[in-house]
């Protein structure tokens, strides 16, 4: 049997142009002012641009080109508030068991077709199918029906009561798609042909390197304010940054904290820097020694030099964890904070029964301290900087430290593992909660895994274990009210703070640069950087 | 000479599915499972086995086998990580700019080292032969890397002339060639420097210099002549350090070629975009050594019946 | 090279036996052995003694060459780093010496199935740019010291071998190979005897200017950061790193610049003098 990839003509002279392009001069399209033309050099190529069958790759690329192509029915503005698009008011009935949206009237997709109750019926529903709604089907597992009540009235309803339903609607999988484009082209059709009903619509796609949108003149806002706008792929910051200052791209993103510097020093450029949502941390392997001991998870707590790492490592672009979730994230509470003290550190592993030998490390029962910790290397900002320090730390308190650097390309597999093919004890890692939920967060990362010899269901990597923090996460989910939903959250969050299954660094900014000339360039702190409402 | 040209055009052929067939095996010592890699974190049982089966992982060795070498043939390299597909159009569009650094880099080394050679023979034993012989030293010693860190040092951060980072103008390929450039500006000074000082003793230029032409024109007509032989011969014998140099000196100044491809498809484990791209480097390195030899026969008229 | 050392003796009036290329390229590889012995007691600060706050410090009194991204001594980390570099060149250099003995003489003198199997696997293996190769080689085995070594010593197999089969391949016309052969002499006893020794000349020069060439290999695949994996202090890769502070903090990477460079200048210098050396007295 052939293996199944081919080359079709089409896209083989795409890439023939391409290259000549380069050869001309090393750029597709130039930035030019005149031409009312907006280019984003983005750190990840974009791979695929439907809500479907893997949904925007790879992140976060995709999802900000998906952002501008489609409409959805609710989204969120650089708040993460929710706010209205394609329906223009919704109600939630009195079991909270269903939501009705009412749409506005005469939207249009970008081939024509009206954008009617049946559309967004029909695509939502494609996100309740498992097979078609590959990566992000617990955000729509929750919903049990979507009907088309009249031509400009969809009915949502869910099994239980859905706290974050209009989170879920807002995400970028929420992307409502055009039938008639589903219907000619194929239902795998919108990762390289997306029809949407968002102010831009594909003028081509050069997968891996660049996508062009052009202005949606019939958008139901009205005609948008550029005329066209480019995803450009450009991996190195530093290329980026260049890139930027001459004026060949007009907006940048994830911009290393040691090159901000050398952005804000020119006139023409601004930089942007928001929080953002993915605290990073050390995973422990809660389930087996050393690490199933709480005091010794808060004793490393107490030995890592948080606050210096944040402003010397990341020279002032992150900030100090209080809470197992990120500040801006739907839920977040101040819950806690460990001292950097390792007196206080080396005090509680002494209660745990850990005395130093003759060579200085740490033993309990005969046994070394003795730690395995991985990172990779820019998978997460400063991972490996920081699991040096973190090393380090826990060096002088008298641990082994063994760092592994694993390459990108394996570092889920590695930190997925099940038990017993599982090789590190401590891993850094932070999650993102995609729709900027709190409970979403913990329910991901925090609640107890059904088999922790198994891989884990979704990410709880450490393997922790708090039958009263997954009541609390199960109880908030269908919790609608905001304030009850939100105190269950504050109580998770102190329980899971004081159990220390990770150790808690810091929350790093979200840094985009762009020409000071461009207005309305969002930074979502959901890492994506927004050009749909931006003009000159 | 056509026919020795289709000759050695027709080995590249054999000579790449040789060296497939290396890779392939070689790539088999590799733990792990590809279509995991694919599927993704979050994929179940049944996505990844599908994923196997539709990339044919769960054939026998030998079909595998089979499969990349026919595929080969019609350019089917098999399915790329990185790219969700064939790799072959993202490397066909990237692979102009390896070229123009190449071609740069060959044209500086000519420019430069050629009459660097010429200076330091005519001028022998004095102070400007010892200071390109220093440059010469110099050049072998430092790695291309470092004189790139260096250029970017001085001429980018420093004095802010010339772009660091990127394809960005004409402006961008001066750093990335000259840093590459350097080793082979250094072995073509030096050998242009020796083949001049033999040639200049022979007698024929003293019988020209005795017939009243002056040195230069002697110089030029006969002897650059002669001496350009043995530069095409370092040209070709460095083809292998002038496609390797380029993988680093691209990961240096980002600059968006298929060298750079390289490392990310290394670092991700994505072995099909590897093997496509080392395919390439091979053709390239073969197609260098022919056309060195069809120079050498040019310049070498006596070689051409040989 | 030979001209500038002729020049440099006249100037200081050496006598002109002293071989000076190789008199000074010992002299650079010998500080360089020592180094990589005796790195840890040398250098001034350990190789993990962080300091944050005063990362990324220029070159100083207490800190000569400056401080890291983590506030390490640059120094100190490149004097320890020299252990890396050096067992990496030479430890590869002479695996792959026996390696390309062994195959080279092999495939040299044999004349049949497995001679030029051998050679036509050394003709394909030399169509891989060396570099390519190693690179290629890292996505197969983990970074780590050996990683390093293999991968480097995997390169220079292929380089090694067909120069000892091409002298084989000369040596064997020789007079006396045939005297040996019509006297009755057996093959290994000339492969041994004859061939072996009068290699050896052209294997000593080679690897010593091989070995400047591995390290630029190993440096490189450092520099790719496919070498030995961090906090290891190894040239390349902090080469590697200090490109990304370039703008804001140049001096990272002059030092480990200067090791890689100084190293290999040293070998150079050690393989044309030792092939002056060995040239004048085979003439």
């Amino acid at each position: 049997m052939r293996p199944a990839s081919s080359i079709t003509r089409r896209q083989a002279t795409t890439a023939i142009a391409a290259a000549l392009g380069t050869f001309a001069g090393g750029k597709a399209a130039r930035a030019d002012k005149r031409s009312n033309t907006l280019i984003y050099g983005q750190s990840v190529p974009v791979t695929h641009l439907g809500p479907d069958y893997g949904a925007f790759l790879r992140y976060p690329a995709g999802y900000e080109v998906g952002y501008v192509l489609f409409d959805r029915l609710v989204t969120f503005d650089a708040d993460l508030n929710i706010r209205p698009q394609l329906a223009e008011r919704w109600d939630i009935s009195a079991d909270q068991k269903s939501a009705t949206f009412r749409l506005r009237p005469n939207m249009k997709f970008h081939d024509g077709t009206p954008v009617d109750a049946e559309a967004v019926k029909a695509s939502l529903e494609r996100m309740l199918d498992p097979a078609r709604n590959t990566t992000n089907g617990p955000i729509w597992s929750p919903i049990e029906t979507v009907d088309a009540l009249d031509p400009l009235t969809v009915r949502i309803r869910t099994k239980e009561p859905y706290a974050l339903l209009l989170n879920t609607l807002a995400h970028g999988s929420g992307a409502i798609v055009s039938p008639t484009a589903i219907k000619i082209s194929g239902d795998k059709s919108m990762g390289m042909q997306p029809v949407g009903a968002g102010p831009y619509m594909l003028e081509s796609f050069n997968q891996g390197q660049e996508v062009v949108l052009k202005a949606f003149p019939d958008y139901w806002a009205g005609k948008p304010k550029l005329d066209k706008i480019i995803f450009r792929y450009v991996p190195e910051a530093s290329t980026r940054i260049a890139a930027l200052k001459t004026g060949s791209v007009d907006v940048i993103d994830d911009i290393p904290p040691h090159l901000v510097a050398s952005i804000k020093q020119d006139a023409n450029l601004d930089v942007i820097a928001r929080p953002g949502l993915r605290p990073l941390g050390l995973a422990l392997q809660n389930s087996r020694e050393p690490f199933n001991d709480p005091r010794v998870r808060r004793a490393l707590n107490n030995a890592v030099p948080v606050k210096a790492i944040a402003e010397k490592l990341y020279f002032g672009l992150a900030h100090v964890s209080d809470s197992p979730l990120a500040f801006n994230t739907y839920g977040h509470k101040t819950v806690g904070h460990y001292e950097f003290d390792p007196k206080k550190a080396a005090a509680l592993l002494q209660e745990a029964g850990y005395k130093k030998n003759a060579s200085g490390t740490l033993e309990r029962d005969g046994k070394p301290f003795q730690i395995r910790l991985i990172t990779s290397d820019g998978m997460f900002p400063g991972d490996l900087r920081v699991a040096e320090v973190c090393a380090k730390s826990f060096q002088d308190l008298g641990i082994a430290v063994e760092v592994k650097k694993v390459e990108k390309g394996s570092y889920w597999d590695y930190l997925r593992a099940p038990l017993a093919d599982l090789v590190w004890d401590a891993a850094v890692f932070g999650f993102n909660p995609s729709n900027g939920a709190g409970s979403y967060h913990l329910d991901a990362v925090f609640k107890s895994n059904a088999d922790d010899a198994k891989r884990p269901v979704s990410w709880n990597i450490a393997r922790y274990r708090n039958a009263h923090v997954d009541r609390l996460i199960d109880q908030a989910k269908v919790t609608v009210d905001p304030q009850k939903h939100t105190d269950l959250l504050a109580q998770a969050q102190t329980l899971v703070w004081n159990d220390a299954p990770y150790v808690f660094l810091q929350v790093n900014d979200i840094v985009s640069a762009k020409r000071k000339e461009l207005r309305d360039v969002e930074v979502w702190p959901i890492i994506f950087t927004i050009t749909r409402n931006a003009y000159y | 000479m056509l026919s020795f040209l289709i000759r050695r055009i027709l080995r590249i052929i054999p000579i790449a599915f040789c060296v497939v067939t290396i890779l392939f095996f070689l790539f088999q010592l590799v733990p792990g499972d590809p279509a995991l890699l694919i599927a993704g974190p979050m994929a179940s049982p049944e996505e990844i086995a599908q994923i196997r089966h539709s990339i044919g992982l769960d054939q026998p060795l030998l079909v595998q086998y089979w499969d990349r070498i026919s595929g080969l043939a019609v350019g089917d390299f098999g399915y790329s990580l990185t790219f969700k597909g064939s790799p072959l159009p993202q490397v066909l569009a990237r692979l102009p700019a390896t070229l123009w650094l190449t071609a740069v880099s060959i044209a500086l080394t000519i420019v430069i080292g050629i009459p660097a050679g010429v200076l330091s023979a005519l001028n022998r034993g004095r102070i400007i032969d010892n200071a390109v012989a220093v440059v010469v030293v110099g050049f072998l010693a430092i790695p291309n890397f470092c004189i790139g860190l260096l250029l970017i040092t001085f001429l980018s951060v420093e004095l802010g002339w010339l772009p660091s980072f990127g394809f960005e103008d004409w402006r961008s390929v001066i750093m990335p060639a000259l840093a590459l450039a350097a080793r082979l500006i250094a072995l073509v000074a030096r050998m242009t420097r020796n083949v001049m000082i033999e040639e200049l003793r022979k007698d024929y230029v003293r019988t020209a210099r005795a017939k009243g032409l002056r040195r230069n024109t002697v110089v030029v007509r006969h002897v650059l002549r002669n001496a350009l032989i043995p530069v095409v011969t370092v040209i070709g014998l460095q083809a292998g350090y002038l496609l390797g140099g380029a993988i680093v000196i691209e990961r240096l100044f980002s600059w968006p070629g298929i060298g750079d491809l390289l490392i990310n498809a290394v670092g991700l484990r994505d072995y099909a975009l590897i093997q496509g791209i080392t395919i390439i480097f091979v053709v390239g390195f073969l197609l260098i050594n022919l056309a060195t030899d069809l120079l050498y026969m040019a310049i070498n008229p006596r070689l051409r019946d040989a | 090279m030979r001209e500038a050392s002729l020049a440099l003796r006249r100037r200081f009036q050496l006598p002109r036996s002293t071989n000076f290329t190789l008199t000074l390229g010992g002299i650079i590889l010998a500080v360089y052995v020592l180094m990589a012995v005796f790195g840890r007691f040398i250098a001034p600060y350990g190789i993990d003694d962080q300091d944050l706050l005063s990362s990324l410090a220029p070159p100083s009194a207490e800190h000569w060459f400056g401080t890291d991204a983590l506030g390490r001594d640059i120094f100190s980390r490149v004097i320890v780093g020299a252990y890396y570099t050096l067992s990496a060149a030479m430890v590869s250099v002479a695996l792959a010496s026996i390696a390309g003995v062994i195959i080279g003489i092999l495939s040299g003198y044999g004349r049949g199935l497995l001679a030029t199997a051998l050679a036509a696997l050394i003709d394909l293996l030399l169509t891989i740019p060396s570099l390519v190769l190693a690179v290629v080689i890292t996505s197969v085995i983990n970074s780590s010291v050996v990683g390093l070594i293999v991968a480097t010593t995997i390169t220079f197999i292929a380089p090694m071998a067909r120069l000892v089969r091409s002298r084989t391949l000369e040596i064997q016309q020789e007079d006396y190979v045939q005297a040996a052969r019509g006297l009755g002499a057996g093959n290994p006893r000339i492969m041994l005897r004859h061939v072996l020794p009068n290699a050896m000349t052209v294997i000593l020069v080679e690897a010593s200017l091989a070995a400047g060439q591995a390290v630029l290999v190993a440096t490189a695949l450092g520099f790719l950061g496919l070498g030995v994996p961090p906090p290891a202090p190894e040239w390349g890769t902090m080469l590697g790193e200090g490109r990304e502070y370039l703008g804001s903090a140049p001096h990272l990477v002059l030092c480990p610049a200067l090791a890689i460079s100084i190293l290999i200048l040293g070998f150079n210098l050690f393989g044309d003098g030792l092939r002056d050396r060995l040239d004048t007295r085979s003439e």
